[in-house]
């Protein structure tokens, strides 16, 4: 049996940090879901699953909502038999977008597991797929209330984190390795976690596919989804699957080294892709020499990027030895050591703007052209 | 710091030069072209290029004839210490040797901290501006193309050929572009006021489109808590209705079974009358012999009359002569004389024997009383026998003609006969009143005949034939009703006791009343909240609100806001700049003010052979004046000659420079700085730059011959096209 299984589409999310590039990384979300679909049909796959926060709220623009019913009806008219599971951000209830739109009506094989008791019967396969709710509660496990039903196969959806000691121990809804590896269940589908993760808990593979595309910063695993085999003996085995668009990667540049700011901009350039959301994080020491204008830089290089987002957390260096570069009895020298002193008593959040005014006045002390 | 020899390879035009300087004025001199820019270059790149630099800049420097980078070579004499300086920018190596040193300093930044310490100038830019003379800087001043003070500045500032006022004004200038629009209405705003503007814009419409959102989600949940509510409302209407219908319909099948039961009540009173009609003319016709025998029936009425009282006369006869037959009338003449003897020998034996004895006398005379009665008795019966043997005689006649009668209506008693009469009458009398009765109940009238009475009963009972039947089904109807009843409907319906609550109707009618008042009032509710529930859906199938929108403008608003952000902090940094630049300036002025006016104050009379002996210096701008002989009053510097200008400028620039020196002495680089000076400017000029020369080394660039007189050591550079050896 093959299963198609992806999480965490979020459509409709908004994507603040990336300003007016989000509505296109939203377009984005709906077009690698229809690939994530297109997937499902040309491997043939028997059963397509969706495991939580199809829409990242309840109240998606009614097109997107047609959009996806006309991709869900495609899998479904192809033969997928196709299970989705309400989310942590879609969640079943009255107000649900499940139940304020026609999904029965529009697709009508597909399989909502929107009730605590939810069980689809796959008779050609002798499969059991079992839709575990969210429940309130620290700890509280969507496994607790699952009673296995006759059949050859148990397939399991859950939206909810994967219990790691010493990391992940107190979300709101967990699963646990020995829970899992006693649950008689063959395959785990998990969503809640955007990265691709397997999980092999005995004789039971729990697996979270992660968003198809990226959602948001610090998502490496993103972008994927699992292809999900389980051969005649119940052994599920999982293979991700590329299919995102876009990636996310957030570097972090110290200055102390660079020599100039074409140095600086080089090695952004480098990282060029249309593809990429490319978060710059400058810091360590700047030199005063180092001319770098950040939003110049993020202006000319932003074509090059999805999203460019250069921020500037260094410092300026103030030891002693840079200040014999500046002698004391000069505009220039006082002025660093004016400035200096203020940044020292300067409230945290001020220190930053304090050194920006050190670095203006000193480039046009120096007679360098920094005003734009 | 003294430069003792400068030596180069594949530097610009020369492939190989070596140049011998010493200490006080150094006038290097040459045609145009010969190299003089080159050895001060080439100076100022030993001094502070480091050889391991990857500036393309560098470049510019490579020899005409070759593509390899050069080398430089300075011999310094610091305190009476020789020190050799040397870089090799092809293999990009550097070294500081001397005595004083253990070992070569190879390190580039550990070089350059020594220099820095020797020249007192950091950077190449620094010491360009403070030790070095460009050749139209005194020209620039003195000529007007530039302010003095600003120059004078430029020298104090630290940097390049800026000032800090001209700093500050670009700042300020900044700030005021930035700012445009933001305290006062403008035509054309500034980027904040514009990204302002654009944000309020932008949030303005968010927020606009989020209420909308707000109602419309609002609208929803009104109408999904509405549609919840109407189906309640449905169940509830329908529950109610039912509880309505169930329980009318039990009051009018109570109804109806009580209009049922008095029809059959009726019918039963009718059907007993009609029984009874019939059983009266039944009886009529049995007796109807009794109707036409009236004087038989007065005849029977006497006889019996007249038999009774015989039958009364005789029995009481009888009687009185069975009492009297009792007596023993045989024995009573015996027992008379018995009792007389009995008498007569007790009053013997009395008076004879014992008083006592004549007690026996009383006996015997008692028992003759007794007799004497008895015999009395059977007197009289023998009299009354004949009385009643006449009287049986008589009563058998009155029997004997009441038989006769009998017989003539085969009765066997006269009572009979009565009875017969009797019957007669009453079943006429019944068959009268029933016949009242019953012919206005089957609309018929009382002397109708016999059949028309028959076939109208017939279809009376027809009509009634199913009453029972009838109400045997509603009581079923009733029972099936039983579980949907008001307590006090079932009371009402099944005749129960009603259960006693204060405060509630429990009447049939008022509870009805009720329940309907209830039902109406629900119906009205229902169709109050259809009409709202079509006006929730109007509004929400009519809002064209687009939830991608606000997602975009929130976006928008993020972008916007971040560079607005990224502006206020670009204006309070420069605002901070400002500050901090103003700060600096006024204190680096006013410590330059006091060393210019002591430095200036010492050689002004000596410089203007003693016409001005006074300068004024501005504390925030360096501006000069002196006090005019002529006028007696401050003139500014542009006023005096321009001889004047140079020497004050001269002197200004050069007390500026041991200032921000900070007592280091560098070699001062003057590139030809007289050239257009004609010859009373040019000696004065040099007699101040001799001056100096006693403190700094000074090497002079020129092309002309006229400085000589003055220098301490001349190096002429060979011409262009000569054999690259200086003299």
């Amino acid at each position: 049996m093959r299963i198609l299984h992806t999480a965490d589409i979020h459509l409709g999310a908004r994507f603040l940090s990336l300003g007016s590039k989000g509505q296109e990384h939203r377009r984005q979300l709906l077009r690698t879901f229809e690939r994530v679909a297109n997937l499902a049909i040309s491997e043939r796959v028997d059963l397509f699953v969706i495991a939580g926060d199809l829409f990242d709220s309840n109240n998606p623009p009614p097109f997107l909502v047609e959009e996806t019913l006309r991709i869900l009806e495609e899998v479904i008219q192809a033969g997928v038999a196709t299970c989705l599971l309400p989310g942590t951000h879609d969640p079943p209830g009255p107000r649900s977008v499940y139940s304020s739109f026609d999904f029965a009506g529009r697709c009508p094989g597909l399989c909502i597991l929107a009730d605590s008791s939810a069980v689809v019967h796959l008779p050609q396969f002798n499969t059991a797929v079992y839709g575990l709710q969210v429940r309130s509660g620290t700890g509280s496990s969507p496994l607790a209330d699952l009673q296995l039903e006759e059949a050859d196969l148990h397939i399991a959806v859950a939206h909810c984190s994967f219990h790691i000691p010493d990391r992940v121990e107190g979300d709101a809804m967990m699963v646990r390795r020995e829970e899992v590896a006693s649950s008689g269940l063959n395959y785990l589908a998990l969503g809640h976690w955007h990265s691709y993760a397997e999980y092999p808990c005995g004789p039971t593979l729990a697996c979270y596919s992660g968003a198809p595309e990226v959602i948001d910063v610090d998502q490496g695993g993103a972008g994927r989804v699992a292809l999900v085999e389980i051969d005649d003996k119940g052994n599920a085995s999982a293979t991700p699957v590329q299919v995102g668009t876009r990636r996310f990667e957030r570097v972090r540049m110290p200055l102390d080294a660079a020599s100039s700011a074409a140095e600086v901009r080089n090695a952004i350039a480098a990282k060029a892709d249309g593809r990429l959301i490319l978060e710059v994080v400058l810091e360590g020491l700047q030199s005063f020499d180092l001319a770098l204008d950040v939003e110049e830089l993020e202006r000319t290089l932003e074509e090059a990027f999805f999203r460019l987002k250069i921020s500037n957390r260094s410092h300026p260096v103030l030891e002693d030895v840079e200040l014999r570069s500046f002698p004391s009895e000069t505009v220039l020298g006082r002025f660093v050591r004016l400035m200096r002193h203020r940044i020292a008593s300067a409230p945290a959040e001020e220190v930053a703007v304090h050194e920006e005014a050190l670095r203006l006045g000193v480039a046009l002390l120096q007679g360098k052209e920094v005003l734009r | 710091m003294i430069l003792r020899r400068l030596f180069l390879e594949r530097y610009r035009r020369f492939q190989e030069l070596e140049i011998g300087l010493g200490p006080g004025l150094n006038v290097i001199k040459g045609p145009n072209e010969a190299g003089k820019s080159t050895v001060h270059t080439a100076i100022q790149a030993c001094l502070f290029d480091s050889a391991r630099s990857t500036a393309k800049s560098l470049h510019d420097a490579l020899n005409w004839q070759s593509d390899r980078m050069y080398k430089l070579g300075l011999e310094l004499e610091v305190e009476d210490e020789v020190y050799l300086l040397e870089r090799n920018f092809e293999d990009r190596t550097q070294s500081l040797s001397g005595e004083p040193f253990p070992a070569p300093l190879t390190d580039a930044k550990e070089i350059e901290a020594r220099l820095t310490d020797w020249l007192g100038c950091p950077t190449k830019a620094f010491f360009s501006w403070t030790a070095c003379v460009a050749h139209d800087e005194l020209p620039e001043v003195s000529e007007g193309h530039r302010e003095l003070s600003d120059r004078l500045q430029a020298a104090v500032t630290g940097g390049e050929d800026v000032s800090s006022s001209a700093a500050i004004r670009k700042l300020e200038s900044h700030l005021r572009d930035l700012c445009v629009g933001l305290n006062a209405p403008a035509k054309t705003a500034g980027p904040i006021r514009q990204l302002m503007d654009e944000l309020n814009r932008v949030r303005r419409r968010h927020s606009e489109l989020s209420l909308e959102l707000q109602a419309l989600d609002e609208d929803k949940q009104r109408l999904a808590y509405m549609s919840g509510e109407m189906g309640r409302l449905e169940e509830e209407i329908a529950r109610q209705g039912e509880m309505l219908q169930a329980n009318s319909r039990a009051v009018d099948l109570k109804d109806e079974i009580n209009r049922l039961m008095d029809r059959y009540r009726q019918f039963r009173l009718a059907s007993d009358r009609y029984k009874r009609m019939r059983t009266a003319t039944l009886e009529m016709e049995q007796l109807s012999a009794f109707a036409r025998a009236e004087s038989d029936l007065s005849q029977a009425e006497g006889l019996t009359a007249g038999l009774r009282v015989q039958e009364r006369l005789l029995e009481e006869q009888e009687q009185r002569h069975s009492s009297l037959r009792r007596q023993p009338l045989r024995a009573a003449p015996f027992l008379l004389g018995a009792g007389l003897l009995l008498a007569l020998a007790g009053i013997t034996a009395g008076v004879l024997a014992n008083p006592y004895l004549a007690l026996t006398a009383l006996l015997g005379l008692g028992l003759g009383m007794y007799s004497a009665l008895l015999m009395r008795d059977y007197l009289m019966a023998r009299a009354l026998e004949g009385e009643v043997a006449a009287q049986r005689r008589a009563v058998d006649d009155v029997r004997q003609r009441l038989d006769q009668l009998m017989q003539k209506y085969g009765l066997s008693s006269p009572e009979e006969i009565y009875g017969g009469r009797e019957r007669y009458q009453k079943a006429s009398a019944t068959l009268s009143a029933v016949k009242t009765e019953l012919a206005s109940v089957l609309g018929i009238s009382r002397d109708s005949p016999p059949g028309e009475w028959a076939s109208q009963w017939k279809r009376f009972e027809a009509r009634h034939a199913n009453l029972a039947l009838e109400i045997q089904q509603r009581r079923d109807a009733l029972l099936q009703l039983s579980s949907s009843l008001l307590q006090p409907i079932r009371a009402y319906v099944f005749d129960e006791e009603p259960a006693t609550l204060s405060g509630h109707r429990s009447d049939p009618a008022s509870i009805l009343a009720d329940l309907k008042a209830d039902l109406n009032r629900l119906v009205q509710m229902r169709d109050d909240m259809r009409y709202e529930m079509a006006g929730v859906a109007q509004a929400i199938e009519r809002s064209k609100l687009d939830p991608e929108e606000i997602a975009h403008l929130e976006e928008l608003a993020e972008d916007l806001q971040q560079k607005l952000d990224t502006l206020l902090r670009r204006k309070r940094a420069a605002e901070l700049a400002i500050e901090g630049i103003k700060q600096a300036h006024l204190e680096t002025m006013a410590s330059a003010t006091k060393a210019l006016e002591a430095d200036i104050g010492r050689q002004i009379e000596r410089m203007t052979g003693g016409r001005y002996q006074q300068v004024a210096i501005d504390e925030s701008s360096l501006a000069m004046t002196v006090i005019s002989p002529e006028k007696g009053e401050l003139v500014p510097l542009c006023a005096l000659s321009r001889a004047t200008i140079d020497q004050f400028y001269l002197a200004a620039r050069l007390g500026l420079m041991k200032l921000v020196l900070n007592g280091r002495q560098p070699p001062l680089l003057l590139d030809d700085p007289f050239v257009t000076f004609d010859g009373e400017r040019t000696k004065k000029a040099m007699g101040l730059l001799k001056e100096v020369s006693k403190e700094y080394q000074v090497l002079f660039f020129t092309c002309a011959d006229e400085y000589d007189g003055f220098a301490d050591h001349v190096i002429t550079l060979p011409p262009p096209d000569a054999p690259q050896s200086p003299t």
